[in-house]
């Protein structure tokens, strides 16, 4: 409770006042109380119980003031080090400024009482009591004496006369009182002078013993009144031993005068002896009050001491735990502002310094929030570009990439961003080109503009070039944008314009010429004499089927540039390109095959449109294949493609031509680009321009394909190459190479007696295995184990496969058309598919199984029609029977039976002599062919 | 907590200091013998011998001149015995102090005992007699009022020194110094 007690006292700043007050009021009262002849004389060592109570309790409260300081010094608390150093500079100081009054004030205090006392007053007062005591001591004997005297005579008398003897003895010596008394005290007579006492004066019993010890007394008896008297006493000496002891008190008077001067000295050796005594008594006195007051004052003054302390270093605590705070991270500390000095402005300081603080990061989040933002949105742009963004550092290191570049250049910039532009130069021969232009522009001024070729597999692309230096040597960006499509499309305006305005003002001149030519014929002809007449008219004529092949080129022209608007409708592709492919059908030699016609594709085409493109494309690739003397085999198919999301239909037009040359490639489809001596050069170029009208897209491929087994009639003997042997160092040696015998689809691997079957290649990119390797032999190494590290023994290598094969291509188809010479197959066939065979009223007219595709209630098949077999084919009469492993492979085979076969023996037999004119024939039916091919055109 | 510790302990050894203080206090006392009441006539009186021996200290100031006063202090109580003897229960009837100055008079080298309340002077060369005759109690009427009835009357003597009649630069010495401390404890007195 006590603790309790303290503890609510140490805390506050009430119980400091009050105990100062308290301090103050102890102070006055021990002053008071050491006074003397006071009041509070008797209360002295109450007050001093008080004020050590309060010693005591104050001191409690120190020490655990102090121990709080030193516990908060010792946990590091914030502002705890200022404080105690505080404390103990106060400390110091008062102890010093203290100690050095208490120890002045006790040195003064014993000095001043010290000074009170001389050695030689003292000893002039002794001299006094023993100058006094002497004079007295005179007297004494003398009077002695006389009581001696006094006792001789009254011994002698009898009792009856005692006292009148004492009375005269009384009145003769001057005495005050005579009186005689027994040995034991008890009164034998008496005479007193003073009336008014009425009993005498007994001698005590000290007195008496000392006469008992037979020794006569006398000395000086200090009265009441402080007066002076000398008393004797002396034993009468007895007559005979039966008497009774008696003994003689006489009482003597002093001179007033010298009664006086000797209690004067007396009371002043008493008072300066009690003086003297008392000194050391009152130096401790003081002392005590003195350190009392002193260490109340100290006590009061160090916990004052602690509490300024504390109040002083409050606000910069709270500022040390602010600014510890803003240090961790926290800005938002506002502290309580106190106080107008210094610490009070510190404080306010600091409030502003942590609004400040907040408002700077709340800034600076926001900006890096906008930064953010910023940041994706030109992302997005950048990524959403057409045009390819790179940024180079000023290294030359690759920075950044978008998608659009990556796509441009035909490679993957985004995996390769900071590496070094020489590194990526290495890795295709387009990004060395570009690599190298970012290179050789580096050291040019701000911006620079170049454009380059880059090598596509579609052909050469285009690009322009843009770079701009990047502020504070950041390094560049360049900017490049695929400009082929722009240039062809330049190309193709310029064309355009050119085709126009030539067509245009070509026109004009040539209907006067066609007219005038033919009015000149019919006005002129008739004038002219008979036989130059044909020569005019031969003349007029070929100026006007000149003017017309004119007008057929300007036509041409007009088209090119003209661009009417396309008139899209829903078509079924497949049945689109039979519709095309049926204009075709004229010539025999032609085959045409439609592959994966799916009769559910439907594409929104201009028809019109569509057909001049198919047109265009299979003239091309008939002319192409005639003009290399290659038998017209033209493949088209078609299939549904996805790409970039959109759903593009691929339309492949596959011929077996000589092929293209790399230098027209990439100008196929422009005007004018054509490897024929005669044409306009337009065919490729409307093309490309109605595909892209639709917004498609066209390219030439050269395709290299197998379709004969021609390769192996002039080279039939394959050697794959060794392998190489073991080598030193425990090197294994190479295998060698396998050779690969590529064969056309549909042909057949046969054993050497050409009746085993190895294998049937159906599919493309069918692989089998025909002679497998020799075995390679084993080095000594190969025989090592754990127990034997280096063998002794080998294994030679063994021979390789030799094998001989045959190879049989044969044609693949669903059906095949049997049956006897001239029975009608090919006609059968005509009927029935886009296929176009000879067809003659001879037997054996189809000298090689020709293919045709037929269509029936959306199904196709492929329908092979074989030359005809005879009676005897198996004996090698006719054309043999050798085509007929092309009917192998039929499903089903049709055996066609002419039901008017005799007359078809005989017809042959008639016919046997017009085999030399089949030749002719079949020219001629190019040529007719041809025609019509040309009279379709003008129709259009 | 530690301050509490603190406090504990030094409450503890303050407690075994006065402790030992009271313990050598119990050193030399005054004493009172024989206190004896004899009845003469309707009234009683006492008869009692008190010692006093005094310390050093204190003869040493009386040497100095320092008076010292000396109190006999009687009490006639009236007690009720409850719980039988263990507790009583107890009325103070009449009580007195009395005084007595010694001093030492240098010039005659003489003791002074004086009663302050009479003022009676005796005259001693030494101090012996001086104290013997302080001590020495012969027929001290006691007040006849109270007197009446003797059965449950109690007479308690003692004696000491009178510190407050001290000079004030002594007392607070005089006060815990146990060469002062020389009061003789309650003497009961012996009724006929």
């Amino acid at each position: 409770m006590a603790l309790a007690f303290i503890k609510r006292l140490s805390s506050g700043t009430a119980p400091y006042f009050s105990l100062a007050l308290l301090l103050l009021a102890m102070a006055w009262l021990l002053s008071a109380a050491t006074q003397d002849s006071s009041k509070l004389n008797d209360l002295f060592l109450v007050i001093f119980g008080i004020g050590l109570l309060c010693l005591l309790l104050l001191a409690a409260i120190l020490a655990r003031s102090l121990y709080r300081l030193y516990r908060d010094f010792k946990r590091h608390e914030a502002g705890s080090r200022l404080t105690v150093r505080l404390v103990s500079l106060f400390v110091l100081l008062i102890l010093v400024a203290t100690t050095i009054v208490y120890g002045f004030s006790i040195h003064f205090l014993h000095r001043g009482i010290n000074s009170w006392f001389d050695v030689k007053i003292e000893q002039a007062l002794n001299d006094s009591l023993e100058l006094s005591r002497t004079s007295f001591g005179i007297r004494m004997r003398t009077l002695l004496r006389q009581t001696r005297m006094m006792a001789g005579v009254l011994s002698e008398l009898p009792d009856s006369e005692l006292s009148h003897s004492l009375r005269d003895l009384n009145n003769l010596s001057g005495a005050l009182e005579v009186s005689i008394w027994g040995m034991d005290g008890t009164p034998v007579a008496s005479s007193i002078e003073t009336p008014t006492i009425m009993v005498p004066d007994r001698p005590n019993d000290s007195i008496i013993s000392q006469l008992l010890q037979g020794e006569d007394y006398i000395g000086l008896d200090p009265t009441e009144n402080d007066d002076l008297r000398l008393r004797a006493t002396v034993r009468i000496p007895r007559q005979s031993v039966l008497a009774e002891e008696r003994m003689l008190n006489v009482l003597f008077p002093i001179n007033d005068r010298l009664s006086d001067l000797g209690e004067t000295v007396q009371a002043a050796y008493t008072d300066y002896k009690e003086l003297s005594y008392l000194r050391k008594p009152l130096i401790t006195v003081f002392t005590l009050s003195l350190s009392l007051i002193v260490f109340l004052t100290i006590l009061v003054s160090i916990w004052f001491a602690v509490w300024i302390s504390r109040r002083i270093v409050e606000p910069l605590q709270d500022l040390a735990e602010g600014t510890q705070a803003v240090a961790s991270g926290n800005y938002n500390m506002q502290l309580t502002a106190s106080g107008h000095d210094e610490i009070g402005f510190l404080v306010r300081s600091f409030n502003q310094m942590t609004q400040r603080l907040t408002q700077a990061r709340n800034a600076s989040q926001r900006s890096h929030r906008l930064l953010g933002q910023q940041t994706s949105y030109l992302t997005t742009v950048l990524g959403s570009l057409s045009s390819g963004v790179v940024t180079v550092d000023k290294r030359l290191y690759l920075h950044t990439a978008n998608n659009a570049s990556s796509k441009i250049l035909g490679f993957n910039l985004q995996q390769r961003l900071e590496s070094p532009l020489s590194k990526l130069a290495g890795l295709n021969r387009n990004m060395q080109t570009f690599c190298q232009m970012i290179e050789n522009c580096a050291g040019r001024g701000l911006n620079w503009e170049q454009q380059i070729e880059m090598q596509k597999s579609k052909g050469n692309q285009t690009l322009i070039c843009h770079g701009t230096r990047l502020p504070n040597e950041a390094g560049w960006v360049v900017v490049f944008e695929d400009i082929t499509a722009l240039l062809q499309a330049q190309r193709h305006a310029a064309w355009g314009e050119v085709a126009r305005r030539l067509a245009h003002e070509i026109k004009n001149p040539l209907t006067p010429i066609q007219l005038s030519a033919e009015r000149l014929q019919r006005k002129y002809g008739s004038l002219v004499p008979s036989d130059q007449s044909e020569g005019l008219n031969k003349l007029t004529d070929t100026i006007v089927q000149q003017v017309e092949a004119m007008k057929e080129m300007v036509n041409e022209f007009s088209e090119y540039a003209r661009t009417p608007a396309l008139q899209l409708q829903w078509h079924s592709i497949g049945q689109l390109i039979r519709e095309v492919l049926t204009m075709y059908q004229s010539n025999p030699n032609h085959q045409f095959a439609l592959l994966n016609s799916r009769e559910d594709i439907q594409v929104r085409v201009d028809a019109n449109r569509f057909r001049q493109v198919m047109h265009n494309l299979l003239k091309n690739a008939i002319e192409a294949c005639e003009d290399a003397d290659s038998p017209v085999d033209i493949v088209i198919s078609y299939h549904p493609l996805e790409n970039q999301q959109r759903q593009w239909l691929e339309i492949h037009i596959r011929d077996h031509g000589p092929g293209i040359p790399d230098d027209i490639i990439d100008t196929l489809f422009e005007p004018y680009a054509t490897t024929k001596h005669k044409g306009t050069g337009l065919g490729l170029a409307i093309v490309k321009k109605i595909i892209e009208e639709h917004g498609g897209d066209v390219w030439a491929e050269a395709v290299e394909g197998l379709n004969t087994l021609i390769d192996f009639r002039y080279q039939q003997h394959f050697f794959a190459k060794n392998g190489q042997g073991g080598m030193g160092q425990q090197r294994t040696g190479k295998d060698g190479d396998d050779i690969v015998l590529r064969v056309p689809v549909g042909t057949e691997i046969l054993d050497e007696d050409q009746e085993t079957v190895i294998a049937d290649m159906t599919e493309v990119g069918q692989r089998v295995l025909l002679a497998r390797g020799g075995n390679g032999g084993f080095g000594n190494l190969h025989f090592k184990t754990a127990t034997n590290q280096a063998p002794r023994r080998a294994n030679p290598g063994q021979e390789g496969v030799e094998r001989t094969i045959w190879l049989r291509l044969k044609l693949i188809a669903d059906a095949g058309l049997l049956g006897l010479p001239n029975a009608g197959k090919s006609t059968f066939l005509a009927a029935t598919s886009n296929a176009r065979p000879k067809i003659a009223d001879y037997p054996f007219t189809t000298l090689v199984p020709n293919l045709g595709v037929v269509g029936v209630d959306g199904a196709e098949f492929v329908v092979a029609d074989i030359p005809g077999l005879i009676a005897g084919a198996h004996e090698g009469r006719g054309l043999g029977d050798l085509f007929l492993g092309h009917v192998e492979r039929c499903a089903v085979l049709l055996h066609l039976v002419d039901g008017t076969a005799e007359q078809a023996f005989a017809e042959r037999r008639r016919r046997k002599g017009r085999t030399g004119g089949q030749a002719a024939q079949r020219r001629q039916e190019t040529a007719s062919g041809q025609n019509r091919n040309v009279s379709r055109r003008r129709a259009h | 907590m530690p301050v509490c510790r603190d406090a504990k302990h030094y409450l503890r050894l303050f407690a075994l200091l006065l402790l030992g203080f009271s313990s050598l206090a119990h050193a030399t006392i005054f004493s009172v013998n024989n206190p004896r009441v004899h009845q003469i006539g309707n009234g009683y009186v006492l008869n009692a011998q008190i010692d006093y021996p005094l310390t050093p200290r204190v003869i040493e100031a009386l040497h100095n001149g320092v008076p010292i006063t000396f109190f006999q202090e009687l009490k006639l109580v009236e007690s009720f015995p409850i719980l039988g003897r263990f507790w009583q229960w107890e009325t103070k009837l009449w009580q007195t102090r009395l005084h007595y100055e010694l001093r030492y008079h240098a010039l005659s080298e003489q003791y002074v005992l004086k009663a302050l309340e009479t003022d009676d002077q005796q005259n001693f060369p030494h101090i012996e007699g001086a104290l013997q005759a302080l001590g020495n109690i012969q027929d001290l009427s006691l007040p006849p009022e109270y007197t009446q009835e003797t059965a449950d009357l109690l007479l308690l003597i003692r004696s000491g020194l009178d510190l407050s009649a001290l000079p004030t630069p002594m007392r607070p010495g005089a006060m815990i110094s146990s060469k002062w401390q020389l009061t003789s404890p309650w003497v009961r007195a012996v009724w006929p």
